[in-house]
């Protein structure tokens, strides 16, 4: 198995005050609905269905809101049982998962994400759909890693090399 | 001019070397180009825009016209550069511009001593409009090389910017434009609230006028410097220096361009604020008289910030001419440095008693009702003519005054760019003779000289209040402001005088726009000739335009055409401001997007094997897809070559072609058969699980959308694939279908494009070579038919494969989880080597599909219909489909339209070029009716000819004839002959049968 970036970059790649590392292992399952689910995802997740923007996280596991009836679930199961309405694919290896912790993170994150990244604006546990260098990207603002600010940025596979070589780039002369 | 270093100002006695045209020169940390040149006595910095007259420093901030430089060289180097605005830095390289061979020299200095042969300047407003016609030929080739030449500014590198730049994003509760007393006060005063706060200013230090005091003004640098030391103190406030706010936007959007020192050379900031406060300051005005814009002629508040922050006298013997009282503070200090100041000329009837007092105090001649008619002197001021101004305008007596420097101010003129942005109308007003902003917008303040308030302790004051309600809005309190004890005095008590009377007789020019060599005359022009409007004056006579932006220029020139007019400045009106108010570096605006990332590139989960086999490649959307694999050293095949050696390798044996970048959408939900009847032409409610099906889709226009194949998985679950180019246009239209058009249906759909890594397999030997790759599987006839899908496993990855055929072989595709593709990709070419496989590329895949007959993107192009390519008989007869309707249209059921034929070439190795039109006679004539046109060429090796597809009229009753595909671009008229489409294997035996 390779992931999108295995060829490319040796990861962890670590800078002053800034780690960017790929984040696999897991299976990336898409749960979602036609009506209410939330009471089958949590029978199915054993997670609280978290709210519109945000992740719920147990573990090594994370429940992502996806969208209107749709979340995104990583999880070590390599399998799922079928779950009277709840429609599930399997989207692992769809998107490249790229961790950036660091006390710098933000100020790399800053030169692309048109979002605001204070900690009261941009929560643990909470998700943004947005862009970064014209690539759609999902951020995920994860508890804080030894007390250094921690993201995450899902980026369609395909895009992987790209956008790490841009935040690697950006990340040098931040240094 | 002969500046010195008198003292050391604010700066300190550390020392820099920097060179100025190759002559190596000190500086002190601190300087800016403008200050350190002064210092070291240098009067000419460059050349004028079109007269090639010398310039040199006539400001000391961003409304300097007169010394523009380049920085650097080769790749690094930076033209137009402004010097009063660009810090020194050991080492730097300063070069002037627009001379040759150098500024105390230039050659084309010819073109201002030109004018005098003439009634008017042959280079006067308007002077490429009306010159330079004829002949026609001389326009692109002689007349735009040889103007753009004599003309103009710096040069720009030819070489790649190897700097690097960022565009950053921020976001703050209030960004506060400007770092002067105002400015401060307001970023003190808000600070208190924790807000997020950002304060800019485009200068290195901040302060704004304040510097212009002497050092020993205690109280009021005392106070700079304590409110400077709290704000870097507070936490919730960021300080961005050299950083100019060059344009207001929607929503409260600022752009800024910092000018870094590190490894980034500017930073574009696109700042987010809740609300924004306007404390830009108040620029001076120059006063107009004849040859203002020689070297030694400078703003009177520029002469002082030089003297008392970079401690630089910008000359020996200052006269000073003013029209308010504000200026007499430069001639005062320059005095009480021990620099003499030979008089002062006032062109106003009444004085300001205190300040005449303190003239006569320091022994300083003030002659009132008098202007400068002339400055004297070709490289610099040696001299003024000074001349009785009487009551009726007219000039009186005359005399010469050696000086040389003229500081001289016209007034004030807040900087209301912003809040003109901003969509703020600036209106005139007569007491201080500028533009000011009438109202304060929504989330917006602006206060200080920015909006006319010029003391110092009201200005403070009015900023404090504004930062106040600022934080009131964000429902946070702001914090009082010490004010300083001593004030300045904001009375300018102004008579405006927007030019001096010219010398009698004489056609020296008097300069309303010193960058771009815009004169009285040139105003007095665009009124002859009916360019009235301010707009139109602005344009006809490129006043206002370049760095500066018409800081200095504006208001005198909107003055003297009310004066053309006869009527009032407020009538007149002013232009409105546009971003960018500063120049900014075109790198800070393209920032991290150059070279590889000026698009993402996105890659195939099998890019990699690609690229380590030498494959050639060709864009196809933000793809880089295989065009084709030569073999042999690098380069020795050819494209031509090599698609046709592919192509006819897989008609005879085996090939393997990523088509991972199909678009693939999983379809979910009990109503996903009815939901995919109404989006596809034909019926795929019945098909069975575990098969898949060719459909087409329309626009509600009735023309074609896309195509593709979709399996069936269960039920309730659908796998549709797009092609490349339409995958997420695919995916909108159908979630715009169902959440706008059909909410009723309990269907979901979602993208799995980059989930599954794809594969086709094709040619007779793809049976086997599948077989021997994934033993467990059946790919038999009986197990897995034409259109059928089956599931599998290889070392535990769960496979994909359908059996479907784009090529015209039997083939096969391969889907597999994206992290697995290279893996697998691998493992077929290992084992498909006993039947000889090899990798093909898209132009093969291309050839096969040709010769099939399938259509693409290049047939399918958003023009057509199902009749179009003989594919309405697809068209269900049992439901409703998208496009239904419209597809029954007159026009689109036109007998004539053109559809869907092959071409074979009469001469089989005669090249049918893609877009050719086709026409029935055997040569191009005027009147010929166009046919139709070419759509898709390539080189068949199965019929050993060129062939093509294209839509011709009637196409279909045309079979066998012989008509001309006409290319006129490159004089080709090629005999073609129409035949059917499907040229190779039309009864599909070959897909099916095996």
């Amino acid at each position: 198995m390779t992931s999108a970036l295995a060829q490319h970059f040796n990861l962890p790649q670590s800078f002053a005050d800034l780690t960017i590392a790929e984040v696999t292992g897991h299976k990336m399952w898409q749960l979602e609905g036609i009506t209410e689910i939330g009471a089958h995802i949590t029978a199915l997740t054993g997670m609280p269905v978290p709210e519109i923007g945000h992740f719920a996280q147990d573990g090594d596991q994370i429940l992502v809101w996806q969208g209107r009836d749709r979340y995104f679930w990583l999880t070590p199961k390599a399998s799922l049982p079928e779950v009277n309405d709840i429609y599930i694919t399997d989207q692992t290896a769809s998107k490249t998962q790229i961790r950036i912790s660091g006390d710098q993170a933000r100020a790399l994150l800053a030169r692309g994400l048109p979002v605001d990244l204070d900690s009261e604006m941009l929560a643990v546990g909470e998700v943004r759909m947005t862009h970064i260098n014209h690539l759609n990207v999902m951020l995920l603002r994860l508890p804080d890693k030894e007390g250094k600010p921690t993201f995450e940025l899902w980026v369609m596979r395909g895009f992987a090399v790209s956008l790490m070589s841009f935040l690697t780039t950006v990340a040098a002369s931040l240094a | 001019m002969s500046g010195f270093r008198s003292h050391l100002g604010r700066l300190n006695d550390e020392q820099i070397s920097f060179s100025f045209n190759g002559q190596s020169l000190s500086a002190r940390i601190g300087d800016t180009v403008a200050s350190a040149l002064l210092a070291n006595g240098i009067e000419v910095v460059g050349r004028s825009f079109k007269y090639h007259r010398p310039r040199g420093v006539n400001s000391c901030g961003a409304e300097e016209s007169g010394a523009l430089v380049s920085i650097g060289i080769g790749a690094e180097q930076e033209p137009n550069v402004r010097a009063t605005m660009q810090l020194v830095t050991e080492g730097m390289q300063v070069s002037s511009q627009n001379c040759w061979p150098s500024p105390q020299f230039d050659l084309l200095a010819i073109n201002n001593f030109v004018g005098s042969l003439f009634p008017s300047s042959p280079l006067a407003a308007g002077f490429y409009y009306k010159t330079f016609m004829w002949p026609a030929k001389f326009w692109y080739k002689l007349y735009e090389p040889a103007i753009r030449r004599a003309a103009g500014m710096g040069k720009v590198p030819d070489q790649a910017d190897k700097a690097a730049y960022d565009r950053i994003n921020s976001f703050y509760d209030i960004a506060i434009i400007g770092g002067g007393a105002a400015g401060l006060s307001a970023a003190l005063s808000a600070a208190q609230s924790g807000l997020r706060i950002v304060l800019m200013d485009e200068h290195a230090i901040l302060g704004g006028q304040l510097l212009h005091l002497p050092k020993q003004q205690q109280d009021l640098e005392q106070w700079r410097q304590n409110t400077i030391a709290s704000l870097i103190a507070a936490d919730n406030v960021t300080i961005l220096t050299n950083t100019v706010c060059w344009g207001r936007f929607d929503g409260n959007t600022l752009a800024a361009h910092e000018v870094v020192d590190g490894k980034v050379r500017h930073n574009f900031h696109k700042i987010h604020a809740e609300k924004i406060i306007i404390a830009t300051g108040a620029i001076e005005r120059p006063l107009v008289f004849t040859n203002n814009d020689k070297p030694g002629v400078m703003l009177a508040s520029g002469a002082r910030k030089f003297l008392n922050h970079y401690g630089v006298a910008a000359g020996r013997q200052m006269v000073l001419f003013t029209n308010n009282d504000s200026a007499y503070k430069t001639a005062f200090d320059y005095h009480d440095q021990g620099l003499p100041v030979t008089a002062i000329i006032d062109s106003r009837e009444s004085r300001s008693e205190h300040l005449f007092e303190a003239c006569q105090q320091r022994g300083i001649p003030v002659h009132q009702n008098s202007v400068v008619t002339k400055a004297k002197g070709w490289h610099g001021v040696r001299s003024v003519q000074v001349a009785e101004f009487k009551d009726d305008g007219t000039l009186g007596a005359s005399h010469d005054i050696t000086c040389d420097l003229v500081a001289h101010s016209g007034g004030w003129s807040p900087q209301v760019q912003m809040a003109s942005h901003g969509g703020t109308p600036p209106i005139y007003d007569e007491q201080i003779t500028a533009f000011v902003v009438d109202q304060q917008a929504a989330d917006t303040w602006s206060v200080g000289a920015a909006q006319g308030e010029f003391g110092l302790q009201a200005g403070i004051k009015q900023a404090m209040v504004a930062a106040q309600a600022a934080c009131q809005a964000l429902a946070c309190q702001g914090g009082a402001v010490l004010i300083p004890t001593e004030d300045i005095n904001g009375e300018l008590n102004i008579e405006p005088l927007w030019s001096a009377p010219a010398p009698s007789k004489q056609k020296n020019k008097q300069f309303v726009d010193i960058q771009h060599d815009v004169t009285t005359a040139d105003i007095g022009l665009a009124h002859k000739e009916g360019f009235i409007s301010v707009e139109h004056m602005k344009r006809y006579t490129t006043l206002g335009m370049a760095n500066d932006q018409g800081r200095t220029a504006n208001v005198n020139a909107l003055a003297m055409m009310a004066g053309h007019l006869e009527q009032g400045i407020a009538v007149t009106g002013t232009t409105r401001f546009r971003p960018p108010i500063a120049p900014v570096s075109l790198g800070s605006i393209a920032g991290r997007e150059v070279g590889e990332h000026v698009r993402p590139l996105r890659r195939t989960p099998m890019q990699e094997w690609h690229e380590r086999q030498g494959a050639v490649f060709v864009e196809a959307g933000l793809f880089r897809r295989p065009q084709y694999y030569p073999i042999g050293n690098a380069g020795n095949e050819t494209l031509d070559q090599a698609y046709v050696r592919e192509a006819a390798h897989v008609r005879a044996k085996v090939g393997l072609c990523d088509v991972s970048s199909l678009g693939k959408i999983e379809i979910v939900g009990p109503d996903s058969a009815i939901f995919l009847d109404r989006i596809y032409v034909n019926l795929f409610s019945s098909l069975p699980v575990n098969k898949a099906r060719y459909g087409i889709m329309l626009r509600e226009d009735g023309h074609i959308y896309d195509d593709g194949t979709t399996s069936r998985l269960a039920d309730d679950r659908y796998f549709m694939t797009t092609t490349t180019a339409k995958a997420g246009a695919v995916l909108s239209h159908l979630e715009r279908c169902l959440e706008i058009d059909w909410p009723e249906l309990q269907v979901r759909v979602s993208s799995v494009s980059e989930r599954w890594a794809a594969m086709a397999v094709a040619g007779p030997q793809s049976r086997a070579t599948l077989q021997l790759a994934f033993p467990e599987m059946d790919f038999s006839q009986a197990a897995l038919p034409f259109m059928g899908l089956a599931h599998g496993e290889y070392q535990g990855i769960p496979l994909r494969i359908l059996r479907v055929s784009f090529s015209g072989e039997l083939a096969y595709e391969v889907y597999v989880q994206a992290d697995h593709g290279e893996q697998v990709w691998q493992h077929i070419m290992a084992m498909g080597q006993s039947y000889d496989i090899i990798p093909y590329g898209l132009e093969a895949l291309g050839t096969l599909r040709i010769e099939k007959g399938h259509v693409t993107g290049a047939e399918l192009d958003g023009r057509v219909t199902l009749a179009d390519v003989n594919m309405q008989r697809m068209a269900s007869k049992k439901k409703w489909f998208v496009g239904q309707n419209l597809m029954q249209r007159e026009g689109l059921q036109d007998p004539k339209r053109p559809c869907l034929v092959g071409l074979k070439a009469v001469d089989p190795q005669q090249a049918i070029p893609t877009g050719a039109i086709l026409v029935n006679e055997n040569k191009l004539v005027t009147g010929c009716d166009k046919q139709g046109w070419v759509s898709s060429m390539t080189y068949s090796p199965a019929l050993d000819s060129f062939i093509a597809l294209g839509f011709l009229t009637a196409g279909q009753e045309r079979i066998g004839e012989t008509i001309y595909a006409a290319y006129p671009l490159q004089g080709q008229h090629i005999p073609v002959e129409v035949v059917s489409s499907h040229f190779y294997d039309p009864d599909n035996t070959r897909v099916k049968d095996q």
